[in-house]
């Protein structure tokens, strides 16, 4: 049986490795991306996701490059994300290394953008990022990280997402990113409910029992970034954890 | 010559991750994009993700067919696929929307696997692979996987690894016996015991 994956975020601001929270990212962790990627390639990550949070759209360039030469030394599945606003520009991050995409503004703005890569590559490459916020009790859907509320209930995001060629949905809550409480397993429950598709929880895991919530609340897999970074080994420490308690996972 | 290993380059998806695993190995690549330099090479990794129709339907444009089955038919030449690039070699997959056939190395079918609330599809994460073979220096392990579709085989002497997915077991290896094998994981994304696999390959 498939176990669930322990996985590292990488968010990537200007080059170097930064912290984040609640999607702000002014503190740098890393200077040196690969050095990081190479780390966590090493300590039992199932998985490594590069996202590029850099102001200016200047840094594509740049970061095709990080994501050339993260390749070199992941030996497990990469996915990277942002600014994936062209066809072009999706197919050169897969190119350059990256076995999956993962998209979360285009599925607002040119929906056809993640549609096209999953006709050219197979949907299992396509990730939709999905990012809400509570409000009103009801999780909505932001874009534009997090800058623009699109009025859409996480509900109808969900399979909207699903017809325009995602493969595996990646959950986040704004106000839960970085706030070290845990993770935000109402919307998760809501996205395992509403499709059929393997669906990763992150934003807010900071102790070894929120990785086992996101488990036992139905995640293929449990992201976290800051953490790893402050925890010399912490994934090792969290796998332990996860086998000592009985859960599925890569040893 | 022995060094270099050919990739089948069909415009069929990401095909850096397995250039980067061999070169990790310190092997040359030759990509194989004209079925004229299959003759340049003793060694060939099938690889692809995506779908059975445009994959199947790209080889036959670009005349693989015919040429792969004359290589394959000199037993010192060595065939790798992967993934979707393993489905290639079976008769027939459900995938397929216009009943197209595949290369048929292998008797067996592709089908699509079960999907429920705890077994999602795509299969996507590490997954327990068994060998029943001696002829490959590998370990039993978990394996990262990548898929919807599942291959069965008619024979069981063309299984190389067993899987299973929710209560359906799946061949996630499978051979002719000689020279042609196929893993439905992605031993280039499967740490260190796919690294160790793909180094096996490329000494056979």
């Amino acid at each position: 049986m498939t176990k669930n994956r322990l996985i590292a975020v990488i968010v990537v601001r200007d080059g170097r490795v930064v912290q984040s929270e609640k999607f702000k990212h002014n503190h740098v962790i890393h200077y040196d991306a690969i050095h990081a990627i190479e780390s966590f390639s090493r300590w039992n990550v199932d998985e490594i996701v590069v996202l590029n949070v850099s102001h200016g759209k200047e840094t594509k360039e740049s970061f095709l490059e990080i994501i050339e030469k993260v390749s070199k030394v992941c030996w497990v599945p990469l996915t990277a994300g942002g600014f994936i606003n062209s066809v072009d520009y999706g197919a050169n991050l897969i190119k350059k290394g990256a076995d999956k995409l993962i998209i979360n503004s285009s599925f607002h703005n040119q929906p056809e953008i993640p549609k096209e890569l999953a006709n050219k590559f197979g949907k299992q490459c396509i990730v939709a990022s999905i990012d809400v916020k509570d409000i009103d009790d009801k999780k909505i859907v932001h874009v534009d990280r997090g800058k623009l509320n699109t009025n859409q209930s996480l509900q109808s995001w969900v399979p909207h997402c699903e017809k325009y060629g995602a493969g595996e949905l990646f959950i986040n809550n704004i106000d839960y990113d970085g706030n070290r409480g845990g993770y935000d397993l109402h919307s998760l429950k809501i996205a395992t409910e509403e499709c059929n598709l393997p669906v990763v929880i992150f934003g807010g895991a900071a102790m070894d029992k929120h990785f086992a919530q996101g488990i036992e609340h139905g995640a293929s897999g449990v992201a976290a970034a800051n953490i790893f970074h402050y925890k010399e080994m912490a994934t090792k420490q969290i796998k332990r954890y996860l086998i000592k308690n009985n859960y599925s996972v890569r040893a | 010559m022995s060094n270099t290993i050919g990739i089948i380059d069909y415009d069929c998806g990401n095909i850096r991750s397995v250039i980067n695993a061999i070169e990790y190995h310190q092997y040359n690549i030759k990509m194989v994009s004209h079925p004229s330099q299959l003759a340049e090479v003793s060694k060939i990794i099938l690889p692809g993700v995506g779908a059975f129709d445009p994959a199947m339907q790209s080889l036959e444009k670009l005349d693989f067919v015919e040429a792969l089955k004359n290589w394959v038919g000199i037993d010192s030449h060595k065939l790798l696929g992967i993934c979707l690039g393993m489905q290639l070699l079976c008769n027939i997959s459900e995938e397929s929307l216009e009943a197209r056939k595949g290369l048929g190395f292998i008797d067996a079918d592709v089908r699509l696997l079960t999907s429920s609330i705890e077994c999602r599809l795509p299969n996507m994460g590490w997954s327990e692979v068994e060998f029943c073979t001696n002829e490959w220096d590998c370990f039993n392990g978990d394996y990262y996987f990548v898929h919807s579709y599942g291959v069965f085989c008619k024979n069981d002497s063309s299984i190389l690894a067993k899987s299973t997915y929710g209560d359906t077991s799946f061949a996630s290896g499978i051979t002719n016996g000689v020279n042609i094998t196929g893993f439905q994981f992605h031993p280039e994304k499967s740490h260190y015991l796919g690294l160790s696999l793909i180094e096996d390959f490329l000494k056979k």
